[in-house]
């Protein structure tokens, strides 16, 4: 169905066209197999722990009633910041959860568990004025729990004897989420005068460089202080909102939706080069709409290679293993100052977004080469 | 009746499926609702958490060449009266450093400060605590947070410098191992003159 006959229907309330345009949308726009879902969870787990292992949150307990002005929703159920040996409890059953959602054990409970808990201690955090907007890092495994993303390369799977179904309606229903949240800061832009002359990111820039952001001046920033191109930022400006705008359209329609996420990891890697700003949690998200089947079929040797390395290791994966890691990660994590303490990016997270550029930037467009020439061959061929 | 069961047992299966998918369907045309509930709830001021929400990124003007913004000076005085500068940073050492200037603002800033409030006690522990912490001194009679109007000329490369002084919110402390003053006491303590 076209983008008009769409509207037609609209227009004309052809109930059972436009339900199976919304079928097709909700049930058929992505089609990951199981073990790529599987491999989007280890990755998923694998970067959360990395992450997470520089986020401690029993300072929280030191702090002041007079401190704690928590926003609407979950913090509101604490009157005050909970003690230290509750958060403690929370931060060890976050870990405990994150290395489950790793191994795929039970991988649906403990993946919506998991984003509760990520939810209610980052809600604590954000209850001294300040919200990080980490909500789709946070709401993936609660989300995704329904599609059936522990169904391989899991001990689930492993339990079962066989890899299990996967529901793509959680893939579809993140895109729309992910294409929403981005709709909310290209309206709030908008709406604020963004598009309005003189540059609101060179604003923005100059008042973090020069001024209240003092710290942000690292990677390309100093380069661009003295970058006296107004039409440079003014493109930036429009950029910004409109792809944020467009965003939840570009969610109804999968090939948009990876040109989106592809303009993403660019927006997001400039805005760590020039703002100092690091969002990778949103990288790892965009990776939930990648085309695995084509990168199956353009890849096959490294594709299957890296399947069969991970089906290996959790083949062999014993729980005494798992309790080890895991005891050695929450030693690390006590001991561990909290590098959130420090500004800046931090070396993992560059390393994401040097990750993120090779996948988007060379790999992916490489596999659609690929994929497209192995198609004009079999044409030929048949 | 073997055929019958696989029968019912297959149209019960179908009747699941398609009450599932008219659940999910039912999903993604209300999800918008609550969706859109929040992103109202945040235009009107008060974000909530969690949301499906990106930061807005507010427009910030700069006017002739000149950035312009608030920053604190905290002085510590000591019932001696010796005193001690004392950096925001390590105040609020243990606090994740984005929460810190929000703090700042919204407990010491100038806005609270005009305001007029009796302090909260636990406020005032808490600085208690931090200054004999950070100094290594019990005595400490009083925290002045004293504001600035800052200012950086990016034209001419100027550095950040004090423009003018704006207000400063000043909480009497009380020395540990000495019993609480009566208030009419308490002047040799007090804000540093403007």
């Amino acid at each position: 169905m076209t983008l008009p006959t769409l509207i037609q229907d609209c227009i004309r309330l052809d109930r059972r066209r436009l339900l199976a345009w919304l079928d097709v949308w909700i049930f058929r726009s992505y089609d990951p197999a199981p073990h790529h879902l599987g491999l989007m969870r280890i990755i998923y787990a694998a970067f959360s722990l990395v992450m997470l292992s520089g986020y401690r949150f029993d300072w929280l307990a030191g702090l002041p009633t007079g401190f704690f002005a928590p926003p609407p929703g979950v913090a509101r159920l604490f009157g005050d910041f909970p003690s230290e040996p509750t958060l403690w409890a929370l931060s060890l059953l976050m870990i405990l959860l994150n290395v489950l959602l790793l191994v795929g054990w039970r991988t649906s409970w403990v993946g919506a568990a998991f984003s509760c808990v990520v939810i209610t201690l980052f809600s604590l955090v954000f209850s001294l004025g300040n919200i990080y907007h980490l909500i789709l890092w946070a709401a993936t495994p609660f989300v995704m729990s329904f599609s059936g993303w522990g169904n391989a390369l899991s001990l689930d799977a492993r339990r079962a004897g066989r890899e299990g179904p996967v529901h793509s309606w959680a893939v579809t229903l993140m895109a729309f989420l992910v294409g929403f949240s981005f709709f909310t800061a290209g309206f709030a832009k908008l709406y604020g005068g963004w598009l309005i002359p003189e540059s609101a990111v060179w604003q923005h820039f100059m008042n973090v460089f020069y001024g209240v952001g003092a710290g942000r001046d690292q990677l390309l920033a100093p380069l661009f202080a003295g970058f006296d191109l107004p039409w440079f930022w003014d493109l930036g400006d429009w950029y910004v909102v409109w792809w944020q705008l467009l965003f939840v359209f570009a969610a109804l329609h999968p090939t948009t939706m990876r040109l989106f996420c592809l303009s993403g990891v660019v927006f997001h890697v400039m805005v760590l080069l020039i703002l100092n700003i690091s969002f990778a949690i949103h990288v790892i998200v965009f990776l939930l709409f990648t085309n695995w089947r084509r990168i199956e079929r353009a890849f096959p040797a490294a594709h299957d290679a890296v399947i069969s390395g991970v089906a290996w290791i959790v083949e062999r994966l014993r729980w005494w293993m798992i309790g080890i890691f895991t005891v050695v990660y929450t030693a690390g994590y006590a001991m561990q100052a909290d590098y959130y303490l420090v500004d800046g990016p931090t070396l993992f997270e560059l390393a994401v977004f040097l990750f993120a550029v090779v996948w988007y930037i060379f790999v992916v467009p490489l596999a659609s080469l690929r994929d497209r020439g192995r198609d004009a061959r079999t044409v030929d061929a048949g | 009746m073997n055929h019958a069961m696989k029968a019912a047992r297959r149209g019960l299966r179908y009747w699941t499926i398609r009450r599932r998918r008219r659940l999910t369907r039912a999903l993604f045309l209300l999800a918008p609702l609550p969706l859109l509930a929040q992103m109202a709830m945040s235009m009107r001021g008060e974000e909530p958490f969690p949301a499906f929400m990106m930061p807005r990124f507010t427009y910030q003007t700069i006017t002739a060449g000149e950035v312009v913004w608030e920053d604190v000076d905290i002085r510590v005085r000591f019932a001696d009266g010796d005193g001690v500068s004392l950096h925001k940073h390590a105040l609020f050492s243990a606090m994740h450093l984005p929460q810190r200037n929000k703090v700042l603002f919204r407990v010491f800033g100038t806005r609270t400060a005009a305001a007029d409030l009796p302090p909260d006690p636990t406020v005032v522990r808490w600085l208690e605590d931090r200054v004999e912490a950070l100094s290594g001194r019990s005595d400490a009679c009083g925290i002045e947070f004293v504001w600035y109007e800052m200012i950086a000329d990016f034209s001419t490369g100027e550095q950040r410098r004090p423009r003018r002084r704006i207000t400063s919110y000043h909480f009497a402390l009380q020395p540990r191992g000495t019993p609480p003053a009566p208030a009419f006491l308490r002047g040799s303590c007090g804000a540093t003159p403007t």
